[in-house]
């Protein structure tokens, strides 16, 4: 059974793109079967964090229009035989596609993959309608900043006015040394406001900076924190009821000597 | 053989010509029928109309006279059906009339005090202090930002406001639940209204044209509060603990 997962925020630039394929990746380490779709027609990122922005022949709207095959626009990932990448068009825009069209081709991948997980785009306008309409659940992905959070409610609003009711929350790049001074907001404070479930926290850390410019998802290392964690929410969206691990990162050379190394405590 | 029918009736007694006979058998036969049933008719006092067959008048005397002869009935006058069935028309008539405006009077008291009748016929065992034409909304739904509630009506919301989300009401907003959003309450009513909070945090609250905004520092005060009450003095508003004692004043209910 093909279950479709979209994967959004409201707000830009808090982690859609990177969750997306590190869920790919972490979905795919498990043995899953798994198609990613970048649902960001005209702003294409998610072939460029994957590291397979030189393989795109056919895009998004080839599959589409019926310029070729699916399989033919499919791109295998270097490292997992079982992860695949559909790319959006970058010389194309949202509109360029309906809600219809999404569940469609989402209807034409189920019978051969285990999930399918599309990158919405930023915003709610057509290209968040065209990636939620095929979604048989969604994953919402913020920080714990004042902006993202309400951005990510009126996002909830909306998927839930879709008919969209499994919904689970990403808190992203949160900063455990700020919390402790009171400069952050908790994953608490964000679940009081936001009261949807949690499904992972994912730390910030520079290691992910350094994966998405090369193109290596850090997903695919599981003795860094974030790689860990992307792990966690892989195995809990397959089911499995995974404790969260602390992310109580103590403070003193140590501990800085050991994050500095990408050891996890 | 029977030329004769004895009937009762509303008025008394109808004596009912059958056939086209003698009328030397008619007395006959009424002498019989009054004969035999003398016990049975008793002493009463009877009006007396004829049908069918019709009788000339010193006929219909005649016939009259029988009965005093042979029986213990008092006729105390002759009716002419005929006049009687008009007449029974005429009052059906007037009655139907009467009903028609009966309830054309209805209609109008219904339509300009509806409510009113309806809720003092509804509220036999309940103890509500409806007043006129108030109705409420109930709402168990968070409200998300970006999502509204606009009426003219009360509202009681079982849910939180969250922040970006607002409520337009006529009357009162209850909120059994945060209030992080924009509330404008009091917009139709002609009294006093309020806003009940169980968490009162707003973004701005106005009640009729009174306006309050947030302080800079409460925007990100996260701590819990006690249930709250909004409301106007003096043209500003005043939020404080709630208390059932404040809503006795009649400027509220």
């Amino acid at each position: 059974m093909c279950e479709v997962i979209v994967v959004t925020s409201g707000k830009g630039g808090v982690g859609k793109t990177t969750t997306s394929a590190n869920l790919g990746t972490g979905l795919a380490m498990l043995g899953k079967r798994v198609v990613l779709i970048d649902a960001d027609i005209g702003l294409r990122n998610l072939d460029v964090v994957m590291g397979l922005e030189n393989r795109i022949v056919y895009n998004l709207i080839d599959v589409i229009e019926g310029n070729c095959k699916i399989t033919q626009g499919l791109i295998k990932d270097k490292k997992n035989p079982t992860l695949f990448l559909l790319p959006a068009a970058q010389t194309r825009d949202k509109d360029a596609v309906t809600p219809q069209q999404m569940r469609e081709l989402c209807d034409r991948l189920r019978p051969d993959y285990d999930f399918v997980i599309i990158d919405c785009p930023a915003g709610i306008e057509q290209g968040f309608k065209n990636a939620i309409a095929p979604a048989d659940r969604a994953i919402v992905v913020t920080t714990p900043e004042v902006s993202a959070i309400r951005d990510a409610d009126r996002i909830i609003g909306l998927l839930e006015a879709n008919e969209i009711s499994d919904i689970r929350l990403i808190v992203n790049r949160i900063r455990m040394d700020m919390v402790k001074r009171g400069d952050m907001m908790s994953v608490d404070d964000v679940l009081e406001i936001l009261a949807i479930d949690l499904i992972g926290v994912v730390p910030d850390d520079e290691n992910i900076v350094i994966s998405t410019n090369t193109g290596e998802p850090i997903a695919a290392d599981n003795t860094t924190i974030p790689g860990r964690s992307y792990a966690d929410i892989c195995k809990r969206i397959i089911g499995e009821d995974v404790p969260y691990f602390d992310l109580d990162i103590p403070s003193g050379i140590f501990a800085k000597f050991k994050n500095f190394m990408g050891i996890k405590n | 053989m029977e030329c004769i029918v004895l009937k009762g009736n509303q008025n008394g007694l109808s004596i009912v010509i059958k056939n086209n006979v003698d009328f030397i058998q008619i007395k006959e036969d009424l002498i019989k029928k009054l004969d035999a049933g003398r016990n049975f008719f008793g002493k009463n006092k009877l009006s007396l109309s004829f049908e069918g067959i019709p009788l000339v008048e010193t006929e219909q005397n005649e016939l009259v006279d029988l009965f005093k002869s042979h029986s213990d009935l008092e006729i105390i006058s002759i009716i002419d059906p005929e006049d009687e069935r008009v007449k029974l028309r005429e009052t059906n008539l007037q009655l139907q009339q009467k009903v028609q405006q009966l309830e054309d009077k209805l209609q109008d008291l219904l339509s300009t005090e509806a409510l009113n009748m309806q809720v003092q016929c509804t509220s036999d065992n309940e103890d509500v202090n409806f007043s006129n034409n108030e109705q409420v909304e109930f709402h168990y739904t968070t409200l998300r930002s970006g999502q509204q509630i606009l009426t003219d009506k009360h509202v009681i919301l079982i849910g939180d406001v969250n922040n970006g989300s607002r409520i337009e009401a006529g009357g009162n907003v209850i909120i059994l639940g945060k209030l992080k959003g924009v509330v404008h309450a009091g917009l139709k009513s002609n009294k006093a209204s309020y806003v009940v909070a169980l968490d009162m945090k707003p973004i701005q609250i106005k009640i009729k044209n009174a306006y309050g905004r947030a302080s800079d520092e409460t925007i990100h005060d996260s701590s819990s509060t006690e249930p709250q009450v909004a409301y106007v003095e003096d043209g500003r508003i005043v939020i404080e603990k709630f208390n059932q004692k404040m809503f006795k004043d009649s400027r509220f209910n």
